[in-house]
């Protein structure tokens, strides 16, 4: 499933994949993946780009049920 | 200086390649030691080197995976139980005794009854050994754990 909140909150970020990818040290294929929903990203990544976006991890990463 | 990105995607997927080319080399080295062993009818000089590199990379994956607390019975805490583990040790010393029939065609019921036994004997002790270190590995680490809690 697609990540829109990520994709969101970096847009509002005004960052590009490019950008993001460079502020948590990994590369824009892997920020693309996890946007298009391809790529399980591990907990240290997950609050790396919270960090870097200034989100918490419910904000990003939290799908409600249902 | 730019420091190297470590991606952990690609670290991940390079880890995952690797596992299953040696996953793959093991099958493979098995099944060249099957054929030229059983079809071929190789003597055992010219497969020992595979067979030795077959057996000492089982026995690494085992203790490798039993010393990180992740041995075979791990995810049941070391419970297997001894019932479990001679159905298989008798299972495992009955196919050696079929394959040394085939193989040695000695049919001698003192011989048959020493391959059997010793096979089975021999798989007990180690899965026992086994079991055995797996439990004490996790004793261990919830030893580790709980004197992490009380700090």
């Amino acid at each position: 499933m697609k990540n829109k909140c990520l994709k969101l909150a970096r847009v509002a970020c005004d960052m590009s994949q490019e950008d993001l990818a460079n502020a948590v040290g990994v590369t824009r294929q892997t920020i693309g993946l996890i946007e298009a929903g391809n790529y399980n990203p591990t907990l240290n990544l997950c609050t790396a780009i919270c960090r870097a976006l200034g989100k918490t991890l419910n904000d990003l990463f939290w799908e409600e049920l249902g | 200086m730019k420091q190297p990105v470590q991606d952990e995607r690609i670290i991940m997927q390079r880890r995952k390649t690797d596992t299953e080319t040696l996953y793959l080399l093991q099958i493979s080295l098995g099944v060249a030691i099957l054929v030229q062993f059983f079809f071929l009818r190789a003597p055992l000089a010219q497969i020992a080197a595979e067979l030795v590199c077959l057996l000492a990379a089982m026995a690494y994956s085992t203790m490798r995976n039993t010393m990180a607390g992740a041995g075979t019975d791990a995810q049941t805490g070391g419970a297997h139980s001894t019932k479990q583990l001679l159905i298989k040790s008798l299972g495992l010393g009955a196919l050696s005794t079929f394959s040394f029939v085939t193989l040695a065609g000695d049919e001698r019921l003192f011989v048959l009854a020493a391959v059997f036994f010793s096979i089975s004997a021999l798989s007990l002790g180690a899965g026992l050994a086994l079991r055995a270190l797996t439990r004490r590995r996790l004793r261990d680490m919830d030893a580790a754990l709980a004197q992490d809690d009380d700090a």
